[in-house]
């Protein structure tokens, strides 16, 4: 009788510490998603950021540099790609997009002066470097958020939890090297 | 045969030791109040020890920290991405609040950034960042650094005081000194390692590790007990409060 009580004890014993593993680890690879997705928020308010910028800025640059229209054409269509993307893959090719059309942009400002001279525009110019860095620092943060998620769905014994669950591998926010530096600002 | 497994080996470690070491970046750690970190010497001790005082009072006021980084190299890394990590690094500003005001100056690149804590991004925006550093670029292109640091130090602490709505604190303006050479370290402990130096060191390590891994880890123990570094500054020095930034801010270049 009493060998019963052990045994259906230790048995009790042994499931509640499974399940107290279980819910352990459930709730970390909860824990660790949302932060892959609050980063990831971080991630599109910055574009979005971005976006709202622009169309002030090629105003601007319209206003001293009105026969430029072939580079303007290009960023309202990348513009308007990176407004429609709906995946971080769609999303990262849109935005390196943008970021060649927009440095494009500030290369053929060089040759307008007294555009360079418009404290407008030179305000502008702070904003989108800013933006362009914050978007650089969001997307760092999404990475590392992700990698850490992602190693963690693959390690045993999180692997099986994550499996029963439906915890997916998440994409790196990924762009070109190009692409990686924000415009220069010179005073 | 057997060289050659050595070799292979001391390549690894020194690829590894290579890897480790350049994890990110090599960012210095600050001494004393953290409001003014002068690793290139550029800031004379009078101004220095102004902008303490002042900044010190901002924080007791307002929770938000401005903090003032000279350094004489960016060896290479850019300037946005090193200030946005020495921000976090310290942790600049309340926790809560993320209240802290980065002003980095790269003596050899001439280049300066204001890196702006989340909770001061709408306050001091990219623009109005920008519109204090191009303010300042005149007084860095004389040499002129403690006029420069002191107006840029200033505007920055007028804003704050106006989000915070304190009474303003400022540091005189009235710089002359012009130690245009910004030859003299202070602190002796921050003067920046050679590359060559650190390349010795490492290969030092990795010798030991094969031949004397019982002398490495007595060194180890023994580093890992204090270090050489003793607490600086006495008692009421002024840390980090644990806030970050995402990279808000200008850069500029004088």
């Amino acid at each position: 009788m009493k060998k019963g009580l052990i045994v259906g004890g230790s048995i009790l014993l042994v499931i509640l510490l499974l399940i107290g593993m279980f819910a352990g680890t459930y709730n970390r690879l909860v824990t660790a998603e949302e932060n892959v997705d609050g980063k990831w928020a971080q991630v599109e308010s910055q574009l979005q950021r971005r976006l709202d910028l622009i169309p002030n800025l090629v105003e601007t640059v319209k206003g001293y540099a009105a026969h430029e229209q072939e580079t303007f054409t290009k960023i309202t269509e990348a513009r308007a790609k990176a407004a429609g993307a709906r995946t971080v893959e769609e999303a990262a090719e849109a935005n390196d997009e943008l970021s060649g059309a927009l440095s494009r942009l500030m290369v053929i400002v060089e040759n307008y002066p007294q555009l360079k001279a418009n404290e407008n525009f030179i305000r502008l110019q702070d904003e989108l470097a800013g933006t362009e860095n914050r978007i650089a620092v969001a997307r760092k943060d999404y990475n590392e958020a992700v990698q850490s998620y992602n190693t963690m769905i693959k390690r045993f014994p999180a692997n099986i939890i994550a499996g029963m669950f439906n915890f997916e591998a998440r994409d790196y926010f990924e762009a070109e090297e190009s692409a990686q530096k924000a415009p220069e600002v010179g005073f | 045969m057997k060289k050659t497994g050595i070799k292979l080996l001391t390549i690894f470690l020194i690829l590894f030791g290579i890897a480790s070491w350049g994890w990110a970046m090599d960012l210095p750690d600050y001494s004393g109040d953290i409001y003014v970190q002068d690793f290139a010497g550029m800031i004379s001790p009078e101004l220095e020890n102004e902008i303490k005082a002042a900044a010190r009072l901002l924080e007791d006021r307002t929770t938000a920290q401005i903090s003032v980084v000279t350094i004489t190299s960016l060896e290479g890394n850019d300037l946005e991405g090193y200030a946005n990590e020495l921000f976090r690094k310290w942790g600049l500003g309340h926790k809560e609040r993320d209240n802290g005001v980065l002003f980095l100056i790269a003596l050899e690149e001439q280049r300066f950034r204001i890196e702006v804590g989340y909770g001061l991004e709408g306050r001091i925006n990219d623009a109005k960042a920008g519109d204090i550093l191009r303010t300042t670029t005149p007084y860095f292109r004389e040499g002129n650094f403690d006029k420069g640091i002191a107006v840029a130090f200033n505007a920055l602490a007028r804003e704050i005081s106006t989000e915070y709505e304190t009474e303003l604190v400022q540091v005189s303006e009235a710089q002359e000194g012009s130690n245009a050479t910004g030859n003299q370290v202070e602190d002796p402990q921050e003067v920046q390692i050679p590359f060559g130096v650190k390349v010795i060191f490492v290969l030092f390590l990795i010798y030991l590790a094969i031949f004397h891994p019982d002398r490495l880890l007595t060194i180890i123990y023994l580093f890992s007990r204090g270090g050489p570094r003793g607490g600086s500054g006495g008692g009421g020095s002024r840390r980090g409060g644990g806030g970050s930034s995402g990279g808000g801010g200008a850069s500029g270049r004088w």
